[in-house]
């Protein structure tokens, strides 16, 4: 696995929200060892915690904005900087918007909740639907 | 893993089980697993140190044991 590679991309997602541009070989051998998810062009959907523009869950924090395909990964891209941060989403039932917010590495109460799906077992099968 | 407004919520989008819990044990598992991802020196974790992270976030049992 080239480490180096994955510490590029998750420090580019950190500075900009955006993956660097990489290799469609070396891309390709990421994404067979589970380590980015590629769209279908073939270019980073995600690289966990990190996601692109995309993603359904939005990060703010004040510096700048990032995204997450799930609840865990952006309270991860929250853990990841450091920072103080607003996770928002909107609820898959009633589509309302929900937020967790992270203030002095503490989250704040809040009365929402999280479900998993898919066993830990099955994680790694489909990172996409997990 | 997606956040939802209740548990009622939860039984209105996904009628089979799941793994159901608040999000505090969540943030205490994502310091854990992605608290270091942005250091210079970063390794992936084993497997065994995810899934003491899981359990110190006090999720354990069948559905929390990873491959």
């Amino acid at each position: 696995m080239n480490v180096e590679l994955r510490r590029r991309i998750f420090q580019q997602f950190a500075a900009t929200g955006e993956p660097p541009e990489i290799a469609a070989d070396e891309l390709a051998a990421l994404a067979r060892e589970h380590a980015v998810v590629l769209d279908g062009q073939g270019r980073i959907a995600f690289a966990n915690p990190f996601a692109t523009s995309s993603a359904p869950y939005t990060v703010i924090t004040p510096t700048r904005v990032r995204f997450a395909v799930c609840v865990w990964d952006g309270l991860g891209v929250a853990a990841a900087l450091g920072e103080d941060a607003r996770v928002e989403a909107r609820c898959p039932d009633c589509h309302n918007q929900l937020c967790l917010e992270v203030r002095g590495g503490e989250l704040v109460p809040t009365d929402t909740v999280v479900h998993f799906l898919v066993p830990a077992g099955q994680w790694y099968e489909n990172l996409d639907s997990t | 893993m997606r956040l939802f407004r209740d548990e009622e919520h939860v039984r209105n989008a996904y009628p089979v089980p799941g793994a159901l819990f608040a999000p505090a044990q969540l943030w205490q598992l994502a310091k854990r697993w992605y608290g270091d991802r942005l250091e210079p020196d970063w390794v992936p974790h084993t497997r065994e140190r995810n899934q003491a992270d899981l359990e110190a976030a006090g999720l354990t049992g069948p559905f929390f044991q990873l491959p």
